[in-house]
């Protein structure tokens, strides 16, 4: 018989957090730079982002002043909220940037964000991004936009150029649509769809994150043309064409553009490496041009015993040497403003990503927001399959935004 | 009949000398168990009830949250919100597939432990063993097999087109539809009536009666192919312990084949049966793996089950004190249903 997995873990880690009560409270002392032994946990996506990461502690480790004993989890969250609530964090841990209000509120990180070398230099929304009620926690490590991916082949076929407009994408798309193929794939979910809010000037909050700012008229605007693409079926989702996400409809050929960030270069070199391809800036919509950018930080813990060390360790990630080599094989985009012309110096094709670092929107709200996206995306999936009205997306999204925004 | 003498039952009552020491012995010899038992299942258990009273996110020590009250429990129950009404959809995802899950399994299981336990069946091993094999498979492992067979280019859907008029191009486990809808959609009612428009914990009427969603009924096949087995296996066992010689005595009598099975076997399988449907029960609004593995508790949320939600709201959304309230709600469903399947099994003996 099953036993309910979660809630075990759910138990296991209120003991821990019980026993570890009793232990040393971590307060006040920074402790020494130097000869410290760090723990740091961290994520990965392929062997050869794993490969880059162990080959940048390796070399800080041979420096000499500290030792990392690295950790590359899978099923990130879980093993993170496990080790916080024990009461006995990792010193450095990657943190994804919808996680850092939570983990703000939770009073679990210790604010490093401006004791790297040369603050200044990283983007400002990246800062916004991992900045909760007025302090800046952590530096970004990287960062990926969206923006919009098309198959060169397909469109010189097709004699079309990218759509620089919301018009011409939905021509551009429906000129590429056959049986089975719609011209553009694009994932139901607010992460994706957020791109096309920010063209219309629309977002579901205020700047402030306050209230919910879904029942106007750009947001109806921006939700009814995805909508009517839909329907129209020259957009489609990744499941109705039976892929698991946009990058491998795009890769399988079942699509001729898709709306994915960085990450999807990886994938494509790996995966579909005979597929020609080429990034665009998304179309500007009646606002202008916009899209979403996604960020993960190098979080140091409060409760920490080597803060110091742990701080030495995320400026040397962070310097722009590392972050050039770091983010040379695995193609996601330093954080710092300065790095970006030498990182397109080798790989020029993917100027659009950059481009969107200018006027990006973080995806990142207020602690206990993800629900509300939860519905929001519901909404979306329901607009994108047809079952659900503008009208019910709006009222539901707003109604459940007022419950956590109060 | 005689009076059992009263003297003995005192003195072993009696505190102190041989008997006393002998309880203490054997305390000292369950203390072992009692202890695992203490640190592994009681302690955590109260543990976890009072997180549920704890405003809790997880990303920081236990001591270290604000007392929440009833809050949690409110949030789930009473006060009108997202949280709610994603409690109240996962409820209703689980009690279709509890209607589904438990009678199919517990039929199909009854129905092959029959089959291989009849004696002239050749090759009864191979049966046997071919049915249970589901059981003994990964269910993540199982559950991703399924996703391939049930994508739109996949085996079920080339061997439907195959079968009947037309190509099937179903997205089985992107597809939010409500069967109870699509039969209603069938006949003509598009939209919801009036009167269904009311809301009930934060969910219309409509679609609480939804019925469970095509992506849901996916997941409910692949649970009923990897239960049965082991259900299967059970009633073999229930079956193999009639006696022959009831059964014998019923076929002398004059009793046909069905009677024999329906009026002799079957009330004598009852405890069985009882095994059986309990632990359906149990592991049907436990359902995890599969919703973890294939969904996401997705499309529109038309997977969500309660165990889900619990691992999302603890882990993903940070609310470990919401996360172990929905854990204690399911804990007392599971006990009434529990209780009254008792009750309903009891009353027809």
């Amino acid at each position: 018989m099953r036993i309910m997995r979660p809630a075990l873990a759910l138990v296991l880690a209120g003991v821990l957090s019980a026993t570890a009560a009793c232990g040393d409270d971590g307060s006040g002392k920074q402790g020494d730079t130097t000869g410290a032994k760090l723990t740091m946990f961290a994520f990965s996506s392929s062997p050869a982002e794993d490969a880059v990461l162990r080959k940048a502690i390796d070399d800080y480790n041979k420096q000499g002043r500290n030792t990392v004993d690295l950790k590359v989890l899978p099923e990130y969250d879980t093993a993170l909220t496990t080790a916080l609530a024990g009461g006995q964090p990792p010193d450095v841990f990657y943190l994804n940037d919808n996680k850092l209000p939570d983990l703000g509120k939770s009073g679990a990180l210790e604010p490093t964000g401006d004791q790297v070398d040369n603050p200044g230099d990283f983007y400002d929304t990246l800062k916004q991004s991992f900045t909760y009620q007025g302090t800046y926690y952590c530096a970004p490590k990287d960062f990926s936009t969206l923006q919009l991916v098309y198959n060169t082949a397909d469109f010189e076929a097709a004699g079309l150029k990218p759509p620089t407009t919301w018009e011409e994408l939905a021509t551009t798309a429906k000129a590429l649509t056959k049986p089975g193929h719609p011209g553009l794939v694009l994932a139901p979910e607010f992460y994706r769809w957020g791109a096309f809010f920010a063209q219309a000037g629309a977002w579901p909050t205020d700047d402030g994150i306050t209230k919910m700012t879904m029942d106007t008229q750009p947001m109806r605007q921006a939700l009814q043309y995805l909508t009517d693409n839909h329907k129209a079926g020259s957009f489609g989702t990744p499941a109705a064409v039976g892929a698991g996400w946009g990058g491998e409809a795009f890769g399988k050929g079942l699509t001729s553009m898709t709306i994915e960030g960085n990450w999807i270069v990886g994938a494509m070199k790996n995966d579909f490496p005979s597929v020609k391809y080429g990034v665009a800036e998304l179309p500007a919509g009646p606002k202008g041009k916009g899209t979403m950018s996604f960020s993960v930080c190098y979080g140091v813990a409060k409760a920490s015993k080597s803060k110091a060390a742990a701080v030495d360790l995320v400026k040397f990630l962070t310097s722009p040497d590392e972050q050039l080599t770091i983010t040379k094989e695995f193609p996601v985009m330093p954080s710092r403003k300065s790095l970006a012309d030498k990182w397109l110096t080798d790989k020029p094709e993917l100027k659009a990503f950059v481009a969107g670092g200018d006027y990006a929107k973080k995806s990142v709200f207020v602690p206990g927001f993800s629900t509300v996206i939860d519905t929001f995306n519901d909404g979306i999936q329901g607009l994108a399959k047809g079952n659900k009205s503008v009208d019910d997306v709006v009222s539901s999204t707003q109604k459940a935004g007022g419950s956590v925004l109060g | 009949m005689s009076v059992e003498p009263a003297a003995p039952v005192a003195r072993e009552r009696g505190r102190g000398g041989l008997r006393g020491r002998q309880g203490l012995a054997g305390w000292l010899f369950v203390s072992p168990a009692l202890l695992l038992l203490g640190v592994f299942m009681v302690a955590p258990i109260l543990l976890a009830l009072w997180v549920s009273f704890r405003d809790w996110s997880g990303l920081a020590p236990l001591s270290a949250s604000a007392p929440a009250g009833t809050d949690n429990y409110q949030d789930l129950l009473t006060h009108t919100g997202v949280v709610r009404g994603d409690f109240a959809k996962s409820l209703r995802n689980n009690v279709y597939y509890v209607l589904g899950v438990v009678p199919a399994q517990t039929l199909l299981a009854l129905v092959l432990a029959v089959i291989v336990n009849a004696k002239l069946l050749k090759g009864r091993t191979f049966f046997r063993a071919a049915f249970y094999f589901p059981s003994v498979t990964s269910s993540i492992a199982v559950a991703f097999i399924f996703v391939f067979l049930f994508s739109p280019n996949g085996v079920v859907n080339t061997v439907l087109s195959a079968l009947l008029p037309g190509k099937i191009g179903l997205v089985w486990l992107d597809d939010s539809d409500g069967l109870i809808h699509l039969l209603l959609r069938a006949v003509g009612v598009g939209s919801p009536p009036g009167p269904l428009r009311h809301e009930f914990l934060d969910l219309s009427w409509w679609d609480w009666l939804s019925g469970p969603s095509v992506a849901l009924s996916s997941i409910m096949i692949l649970a009923t192919w990897t239960t049965t087995g082991t259900f299967m296996l059970m009633f073999l066992a229930g079956l193999q312990n009639v006696p022959v010689e009831v059964e014998e005595a019923a076929e002398v009598d004059g009793a046909s084949r069905f009677q024999l099975f329906w009026r002799v076997t079957l009330p004598m399988l009852k405890p069985t049966l009882f095994l059986v449907v309990t632990l359906g029960l149990i592991g049907t609004w436990q359902v995890f793996d599969q919703v973890y593995a294939m969904t996401s508790g997705g499309p529109q949320k038309t997977t969500l089950t309660p165990a889900y939600l619990v691992y999302r709201e603890g882990f993903q959304n940070s609310a470990m004190g919401r996360a172990a309230a929905i854990a204690f709600i399911v804990f007392v469903i599971i006990l009434v249903f529990t209780g009254l399947q008792r009750l309903v099994l009891r009353r027809e003996r």
